[in-house]
């Protein structure tokens, strides 16, 4: 079969006297799957999302997303959320949205629109005028409001309030499309594992598990928050 | 897309070409203010010399400094843009990297030719109650005459038609213009190459660069001017050649701003494609 | 209602117990309308194929029934339901006892006592 996102012996050094952000990753995922990028902070989470998006090159090794490599054409397969804020300050929430949908074909203004009076956020508040949390909320709502292929959310709850939260989870749950997949990288597990189906955990630039979340409970008897704290124990 | 990123860009740049070019008229009316104020006698004489020394020191700095601040507006708007965070955004959008450089190219070059008409325009503006004043005379109209006969008795006597030298200086600036932000992005993009200390490094790109052209530029053109100036010893033959020296000095610089610009847009581009590597 | 997951456990054997539970209850009635996947997994939080899980678990033992363009259905079968439901309550009752014989109580004991308490209140 053919994966969506396929990753082989990918390698990215920064800097030649540090180790390696990524040291050969290797993975294949598929269409249609929730998947939790876990790992602490540095093991090379963003890294390798950056490398999907085209925003690095990798030092060595590929990565392919239906079977293409980085490019224009993987880019509106691809529904990003940066971990920070890539928006124009200066710009409306209006102007945004018909800023994505000049851009991407499968973008629904109507969509945000109503994601945007659900949460009260004013569409003709300027995006500096807003808090960090309310910025986070708006960066996510139009990046869901894509109909893409897959759905790149770098810690898409970090910054928002519990309420928000469950309101967004419940928006990715039902907006997406049954055969797009979506790669959250997060730390904040107990919060969203419920809606995963698979997991990864990195650590230090590699896979150290890459299993079904439901077999992971089964097996060790405990929730992948609690795993994961065994595992990356200090 | 091409049209949709010039649009974002125009709408993102026109503030603040507006905003240097508003400065421009600025000095320019206070300049000529100024000086109508000085002619009409409301200072006194002595005051004179004194007065115009400063105005004409703020008048030059204004000029200079509006030069400087539309590069430099440039360049900040192209590395914040497409290096810093807001690189997120654009390096994901479905375009391609030609596309993101030429729409900002496109827009920064009318930016830019705008801010020099108009500075060339103000100088022009800045010169005839300058010229009153000095011939102290009270009409505008004496020195305005006075100016368009010795241009056209100079471009008579050269043997140059004045609409075509316009024209092909013209075309001549939007070159030199265009290689010059073109080598402003490449030097920003070289700086992004660099392990530590970007921006620094982009800067000292530019004025390696910088002195890359100046090198250039002399040697292009000093064995013309050599061979020109040996040719008009005998006076009779200065008129004549004058014309051909000026344009094939504007040919050769025009020529090798072209050859600097395309080379600084492919490095760019090639930079972008495969070395891209956004902190 | 709240669903209540706990993260220790496989989420789609809860699910499974909670929405037959809804069904036993009469929650949703035999013969109802089921929401969609799409709102039970929203409504849960929890994954879109997780819950499809859980009610192809329901289906395969006949608690629900797929109908081709309408959805899905609780049976009609109410003699199923109310097996379901005796079986359930027979596990409960089951644990109960064991739990009062852990503390110490005989059979007796334990009959009289829920008289006693059932009376009381």
């Amino acid at each position: 079969m053919n994966y969506l996102l396929e990753a082989n012996c990918l390698y990215k050094r920064y800097d030649s006297k540090k180790a390696p952000a990524l040291n050969g990753l290797t993975l294949n995922i598929p269409s249609g799957r929730i998947v939790g990028l876990l790992g602490p902070n540095g093991s090379g989470k963003t890294t390798f999302i950056k490398l999907i998006n085209g925003l690095l090159t990798p030092t060595s090794g590929t990565v392919t997303i239906g079977g293409m490599t980085p490019g224009t054409q993987t880019k509106s397969l691809i529904s990003y959320l940066p971990e920070r804020t890539c928006l124009q300050s200066s710009m409306k929430i209006e102007e945004l949205v018909s800023f994505f949908a000049d851009f991407y074909p499968d973008f629904s203004s109507e969509k945000a629109y109503h994601m945007f009076s659900s949460l009260h956020i004013n569409p003709s508040d300027k995006l500096k005028t807003l808090s960090k949390g309310t910025r986070e909320k708006v960066q996510l709502i139009l990046v869901m409001s894509r109909d893409a292929q897959l759905y790149i959310l770098d810690e898409p709850i970090a910054g928002v309030d519990p309420a928000a939260r469950d309101y967004i989870l419940k928006t990715i749950i039902s907006n997406y499309n049954e055969n797009a997949t979506i790669l959250i990288s997060t730390h904040l597990i107990s919060d969203i594992e419920n809606i995963l189906d698979d997991v990864i955990f990195i650590r230090e630039g590699n896979v150290f598990l890459y299993a079904s979340a439901e077999a992971i409970r089964e097996e060790k008897g405990k929730s992948l928050d609690a795993y994961f704290r065994e595992v990356f124990t200090c | 897309m091409l049209i949709k990123l010039m649009k974002y860009e125009w709408k993102a740049t026109w503030k603040a070409c507006a905003i240097i070019n508003f400065f421009t008229v600025f000095a320019t009316i206070l300049g000529v203010f100024a000086m109508k104020s000085l002619q009409n006698g409301i200072l006194h004489k002595d005051q004179f010399t004194y007065i115009a020394v400063i105005l004409f020191v703020f008048y030059y700095l204004s000029i200079i400094g509006v030069s400087f601040s539309m590069s430099i507006y440039i360049g900040v708007r192209f590395y914040c843009n497409l290096y810093t965070d807001e690189g997120y955004l654009m390096h994901t959008l479905p375009v391609t990297k030609r596309q993101l450089v030429l729409s900002k190219l496109l827009i920064h070059t009318v930016c830019t030719m705008i801010t020099q008409v108009l500075l060339v325009l103000s100088i022009c503006v800045m010169m005839f109650p300058l010229l009153a004043l000095l011939l102290d005379e009270p009409a505008l109209s004496v020195p305005m005459t006075m100016l368009a006969k010795s241009i056209q008795e100079a471009t008579g006597a050269m043997g140059i038609s004045l609409p075509a030298f316009f024209l092909c200086s013209m075309i001549a600036a939007v070159i030199g213009q265009t290689s010059g932000i073109l080598s402003i992005y490449c030097a920003i993009s070289l700086g992004q190459t660099f392990h530590r200390h970007k921006v620094m490094g982009s800067i000292l790109c530019y004025i390696g660069i910088y002195c890359l052209i100046q090198t250039a530029t002399t040697i292009l053109t000093m064995p013309q001017m050599y061979a020109h100036t040996s040719q008009m010893e005998s006076l009779s033959v200065i008129n004549t050649h004058a014309s051909a020296y000026l344009y094939s000095m504007l040919l050769s610089i025009s020529v090798e701003s072209l050859f600097i610009g395309i080379a600084c847009y492919i490095l760019t581009l090639h930079l972008m494609n495969k070395k891209l590597n956004l902190q | 209602m709240t669903w209540k997951l706990d993260s220790d456990r496989p989420i789609y054997a809860q699910l499974l117990e909670q929405i037959q539970m809804q069904i036993v209850s009469g929650q949703y009635p035999s013969g109802s309308k089921l929401p969609s996947v799409r709102e039970l997994a929203a409504h849960a939080g929890v994954n879109p194929n997780t819950m499809q899980k859980a009610l192809a678990e329901l289906e395969r033992v006949g608690l629900i029934q797929t109908m081709r363009t309408a959805g899905r259905f609780v049976t009609e079968d109410t003699l199923l339901i109310q097996n379901i439901r005796q079986s359930l309550a027979r596990e409960q009752l089951a644990g109960f006892f064991q739990n009062m014989r852990q503390l110490g109580y005989q059979k007796e004991e334990i009959l009289s006592f829920l008289k006693a308490t059932y009376e009381e209140g």
